[in-house]
């Protein structure tokens, strides 16, 4: 026993020197708890725009004279809505590797194993000293010493302790600075795809495209209802949602990408964090904003 | 006009700023008054080859997009796995504990049992 409580002592202070402060670790935690839906910003707008394209659809469909014209037209709005919840499917596969990493991050930056240990040491220092004491009512000449148990599941909290900590923050500092590279190219490849003239030229073609198909509608079937007349308002309200989520989104990705590479100075200073990092706020702040659009978005759907 | 409209594929038209030109040139003309019934056939029909031109071009453009998004997602999911990997390692620790904490629990129900049948 005296050889070992030295020994404990020895490694917990060797595995404290390589540990990260309580608040670096949240840190890491923080910044997957915010990061962990992200995909789903990248596929709204396509969705988005998927939803106004059948809807527009459904306007010129109405003004075709030839029943199987209108038929046919009906069943190529069908396929093409399809085949444009397939594309967008691929690109929240493409991006839902971003929240696998930020769930990785939060299981790893848990506190729970830290606390699983505590209360396991605790309870083996209990048993050690119902231990001694039942071997204490024996008809021994010499008594043990009680509470023995309870400085062991100590040390041995204390050390699991340090072991733990240690070993979280060497993974957490090697996989967060091998991921900034990957994350890095990721979010330039968003970017690309969110600020390219394609994706800006089809958000402006469905714009124009709302109103002619109306206008359409208007002068061919001669039937403005007030239901068709809000369907239009609700469709340029669904635009205006899609041209805001495009600029959230990159605003989003431009923090998360700045937010990980800030993420990556922090946890390489061997120093306690005395304020929040600054690109995570605003991250989270970007991201509050963008829960915000796609919940008015689905609750306007439903 | 028909003979145009079947020249038109998506090779020639290059943007959808080009087809929305044309698509209001259609739909104005089928919206003037006093038209033939074969003109009107005839609208209507260049009027639907339009708007498969449209889905074809918008198809074509979508996927340029997607393949902006290359396979560097691959590198990262690999990344993760092994993260997830270390997480259940440490939390092995926690469970080696708990084990260690089950053998002296079972080791004093034993030693209990065996001081009052007056074994020790």
């Amino acid at each position: 026993m005296r050889k070992i409580i030295p020994l404990l002592v020895l490694c917990s202070l060797f595995f404290s020197c390589s540990t990260l402060s309580k608040s670096q670790t949240e840190s890491v935690h923080q910044f997957g708890e915010v990061t962990e839906n992200f995909s789903a910003y990248p596929s709204a707008i396509m969705n988005e725009l998927a939803e106004i394209r059948m809807k527009r659809g459904l306007f010129y469909a109405s003004t075709l004279t030839d029943p199987m014209r209108q038929l046919n037209e009906l069943d190529s709005i069908h396929s093409q809505r399809k085949y444009d919840y397939k594309v967008s499917e691929s690109i929240d596969v493409t991006f839902r590797v971003i929240d696998k990493y930020a769930q990785s991050l939060i299981l790893l930056s848990s506190e729970d194993y830290n606390d699983n240990l505590q209360s396991h040491a605790a309870t083996m220092g209990l048993d050690i000293d119902s231990l001694i004491t039942l071997y204490n009512t024996t008809d021994n000449s010499r008594s043990l010493p009680t509470g023995i148990g309870d400085a062991l599941g100590n040390i041995i909290g204390y050390g699991g302790d340090r072991y733990i900590r240690g070993k979280q923050a060497e993974k957490i500092k090697d996989f967060v600075i091998k991921a900034d590279t990957l994350i890095a190219v990721m979010t330039s490849n968003l970017l690309e795809y969110l600020e390219s003239s394609n994706l800006q030229e089809l958000i402006s073609y469905e714009e124009n495209m709302i109103r002619r198909n109306y206008l359409s509608y208007l002068q061919l079937t001669k039937a403005s209802t007030f239901e068709s007349q809000r369907d239009y308002l609700r469709l340029k309200q669904n635009i205006d949602a899609a041209k805001e989520l495009r600029a959230q989104t990159i605003q989003a990705t431009t923090d998360l990408k700045e937010a990980h590479n800030e993420l990556v100075k922090v946890i390489q200073k061997k120093q306690k964090l005395y304020r929040t990092i600054q690109e995570l706020q605003v991250f989270y702040l970007q991201v509050t904003n963008l829960r915000r659009t796609l919940k008015a978005l689905n609750e306007e759907q439903n | 006009m028909k003979n145009k409209i079947k020249a038109m594929n998506t090779e020639k038209i290059k943007t959808l700023e080009k087809l929305l030109d044309t698509i209001e040139i259609v739909e104005n003309a089928r919206s003037i008054d006093g038209l033939t019934a074969e003109e009107r056939v005839q609208l209507e029909k260049a009027s639907v080859s339009l708007r498969n031109v449209e889905r074809s071009i918008i198809r074509i453009k979508t996927n340029e997009l997607v393949d902006t998004l290359t396979e560097d997602a691959k590198a990262l999911d690999y990344l993760a796995d092994e993260i997830n990997l270390s997480a259940q390692k440490l939390a092995g620790v926690a469970k080696a504990i708990e084990k260690a904490s089950n053998v002296v629990k079972a080791f004093v129900k034993i030693a209990a049992k065996a001081i009052s049948a007056g074994l020790v």
